[in-house]
């Protein structure tokens, strides 16, 4: 039998969480959890509601119903020790075009309130992991969306959050960051309890990186667990995670009948 | 064949223009959270805001125009124009409305650049089936429709002034030539300065010696208008210098009417059958507008394929390589006012709204230099240095704060507090405070040496200039929690920004109307003490309220 965690201790607990844009309602009844040490991915469609969930997780989205505790605070109510703790890269990376990287990373680091000398050494080593040393004082309107999503990702690092949110991470770069920042997310979680949700719709990015994963369709969770588990429930061993949410999605029939409309004559 | 391609680039201006005026007000593109409201609303909003800041700067122009046609009475021309002949005087007064509109029209340019370059909608365009000429003209008609409102106001306010001042039509239709040139040298002025700006500030590298740079290319952006303002300011010594060269010198005179926009402000009178000094007479006024038209022609073919080639070149800047990062921290509140002055300095509408107050300081100094003030004036020449730098901060706040749409989805994930905020916020409108009444200041003390007691003006103004910005902020802060948050640019926000400037402009006028009263009854230093006493109560009442709404943003 597993051993009751501290609320205090759990990365991230959403319970029913309902999210509303006036009448559209883009997520239902949602409960999903990060556990100490675990990389979480949030996997569906585009418009499945992976990043209003994630938005309401960092307290840019407020819920209509439910519950969110990040380390047992609510991020609406306890906004700024929330968001202490959490390091975020939202999807898009659009942010003050007219700072450079170097600029932007400051202003992070003097928000979060981190020492020079931490900024700097921590700074300094994921820029130059993520070869962005040599593009650190050209402004961000220049740099290419990769890039920006890179510099996003060493400010969500800057402070080392307990909990780092991700927003699709890893869709606009380059095939070395992306094997980069995979290592290091793995090696990230095993310190101190810390934790990780990332939404994605690279089912490669999820099997390789994620300890669990939840499937979410039109705001609704349809299935959540290990990998290995979710392919012994719907599709057996051989089965890629493709297959398995299509399946979960009920969307294979749809993605058949898609794919005869485009090749019939 | 033409006509369908311009027909098509109408239509595609016409979604263009859509989008401009969405991210306008939105500033999606720019890292903005999208307030939460059904999709039609948000469309309709846009629409509706964007058209109350036209009518704010279309009202501004039309309030010039009226103070124009006061000029051009009887009585305005006794005022002003004594010893002036007729023709000379409404020559000069239309001209330097002129002036003062192009510099407005030229200022509104520049604030709306970078919404429409943010917009990428021409990259968009790129990607379509259309051919490269279809594809400037309707960037250009977009960049038309922002100044719409505006520009038909500048064209025909003129034209009914004069023809009202002259009681003749044909002088009026005479003044629409010179109306369209200033607008289209508005336009040209802002996307060639915009474009300036585009490659030598917008992506300019960090650094100090850059950043001292990026602020001097800004500065010297802003000269014109401090040209403009001294237009306005000196007006009374410029017309009497007028008066007397026109009774000694009128060729020199007609000669000065060569220059743009005054050979254009010529043209009415001379319709109306006024005669103008010997140079001006027919022909050679005939040649110099033959000149400038063709100028302005050139102009606008250039202006056609601008938009275009202003998007493209930002769109396909490359980086320059670096040689690492050192990165220097600083207090939280202190990185929201470092932020505000790097994105100002890459960003000309936005740090024109700081050299701007600055340059009219500068404006204000110069004149007392010139008048040789007497000692007895002192303390009256204190006092209009603060009430002058209070008021100049405080009308520009409200714009200082919108910078916070930039990125705004992205530092409401940071743990950024209320206090913090507000700090950086007001740290920003007490340098622009401290540096205008320096710049005064110093001036006046060129002539009147007397640092202690200037300076006591200078602190005793500042909880009033506190409380007055923490108003704005609070109203600001409270809208932006409540319907999202703005940019502060007259195109998008004008109307909003008059709304809040007002109530700032009042409560800096408080302590300023007890130091009136107080140093007539009781002597200057009683009238200082109520100063500081009134703005300190004033601040006391206002911060709470401010803290309480920057919460609400923040949270």
């Amino acid at each position: 039998m597993e051993e009751p965690t501290s609320p205090a201790a759990v990365p991230l607990a959403i319970e029913g969480l309902r999210i509303e844009y006036g009448s559209i309602v883009a997520v239902e009844r949602l409960s999903v959890s990060v556990r100490p040490g675990e990389i979480y991915g949030l996997l569906g469609s585009n418009g499945a509601g992976k990043s209003s969930t994630i938005r309401s997780v960092v307290g840019l989205v407020a819920p209509a119903a439910g519950s969110i505790r990040v380390f047992g605070l609510d991020p609406v109510r306890e906004a700024i020790s929330v968001r202490a703790r959490t390091g975020y890269v939202p999807e898009s990376p659009l942010l003050f075009d007219a700072l450079t990287p170097r600029e932007f990373l400051e202003f992070v680091a003097s928000v979060r309130e981190l020492t020079q000398a931490d900024a700097a050494d921590r700074a300094g080593r994921y820029l130059s992991a993520l070869g962005l040393e040599g593009e650190t004082e050209q402004p961000l309107a220049g740099l290419s969306m990769g890039t920006r999503q890179k510099v996003l990702l060493v400010a969500a690092l800057l402070h080392r959050p307990a909990l780092l949110v991700l927003d699709e991470p890893l869709q606009h770069l380059d095939p070395r960051s992306v094997r980069i920042v995979k290592e290091l997310l793995g090696a990230y979680v095993r310190e101190n309890g810390r934790g990780v949700l990332l939404s994605t719709h690279q089912m490669e990015v999820a099997e390789q990186l994620c300890h669990r994963v939840g499937i979410l369709d039109r705001g609704r969770l349809r299935a959540e667990g290990p990998i290995s588990e979710l392919r012994a429930a719907h599709g057996g061993e051989s089965a890629t995670l493709e297959q398995v949410f299509l399946r979960v999605t009920d969307a294979e029939a749809d993605v058949a009948a898609a794919v005869r409309h485009l090749t019939d004559r | 064949m033409r006509l369908v391609a311009l027909r098509e680039a109408n239509r595609l201006s016409r979604t263009i223009y859509a989008e401009l005026r969405f991210q306008a007000i939105y500033s999606l593109r720019q890292g903005n959270l999208l307030p939460r409201l059904p999709a039609r609303e948000l469309v309709l909003r846009a629409e509706r805001q964007v058209f109350q800041s036209k009518i704010a700067v279309a009202f501004l122009l039309g309030l010039l125009q009226l103070g124009t046609l006061a000029l051009l009475t009887p009585r305005g021309e006794l005022l002003l124009g004594a010893g002036v002949p007729r023709p000379v005087y409404i020559a000069t007064v239309l001209g330097g409305l002129w002036l003062i509109e192009l510099s407005l029209l030229w200022t509104e340019g520049l604030q709306i650049l970078p919404t429409f370059l943010s917009s990428r909608a021409v990259s968009l365009l790129e990607t379509l089936p259309i051919d490269r000429r279809t594809g400037e003209e309707a960037s250009m008609l977009a960049v038309l429709r922002l100044f719409d409102l505006p520009a038909i106001v500048a064209i025909v306010g003129p034209a009914f002034v004069i023809g009202v001042a002259l009681s003749n039509p044909w002088a009026a239709i005479a003044a629409v030539p010179g109306g369209i040139a200033v607008v289209l040298l508005g336009l040209v002025l802002s996307l060639a300065t915009g474009g300036f700006f585009v490659r030598h500030l917008a992506s300019a590298p960090g650094g100090r010696r850059s950043t001292a740079v990026r602020w001097l290319f800004l500065l010297a952006g802003t000269v014109p208008a401090l040209g403009l303002y001294a237009f306005f300011s000196f007006a009374p010594p410029l017309m009497a210098a007028l008066g007397t060269l026109s009774s000694d010198h009128s060729s020199a005179v007609g000669a000065l009417f060569l220059l743009f926009p005054f050979a254009f402000a010529a043209l009415p009178g001379s319709t109306a059958g006024l005669s103008l000094p010997p140079p001006l007479a027919g022909p050679l006024l005939a040649l110099v507008l033959v000149g400038y038209t063709a100028i302005f022609l050139t102009g606008a073919s250039w202006l056609v394929g601008a938009p275009r080639r202003l998007s493209l070149a930002v769109a396909n800047a490359t980086a320059r390589p670096s040689r690492g990062a050192r990165l220097r921290t600083t207090g939280p509140a202190w990185a929201v006012f470092q932020k505000d002055l790097r994105v100002a300095s890459r960003t000309p509408g936005y740090g024109f709204l700081i050299l701007l107050p600055l340059l009219d300081a500068a404006a204000l100094g110069l004149a007392t230099f010139s008048l040789k003030p007497d000692p007895s004036t002192i303390a009256s020449l204190g006092s209009a240095a603060v009430s002058t730098s209070e008021l100049l901060a405080i009308f520009f706040a409200p714009a200082f704060f919108a910078t916070e749409v930039i990125g705004l989805s992205y530092t409401r994930a940071l743990p950024l507090t209320g206090r913090s905020l507000l700090g950086g916020k007001l740290a920003l409108v007490l340098l622009i405070y401290l540096l205008s009444a320096g710049i005064v200041l110093t001036l006046t003390l060129l002539r009147l040496f007397e640092p202690v007691f200037l300076l006591l003006f200078v602190a005793a103004g500042l909880p009033g200039l506190l409380a007055a910005a923490c108003g704005e902020l609070g109203l600001l802060l409270r809208r932006a929690a409540r319907k999202g948050m703005v940019s502060g640019q007259l195109f998008s926000g004008g109307w909003w920004m008059l709304t809040v400037a007002i109530p700032g402009i009042l409560v800096a006028a408080i302590p300023l109307g007890s130091y009136a009263y107080f140093s007539r009854v009781a002597g200057t230093y009683v009238g200082l003490g109520a100063l500081a006493a009134a703005g300190s109560v004033e601040l006391a009442l206002l911060l709470p309220l401010a803290l309480l709404a920057a919460r609400g943003v923040v949270t």
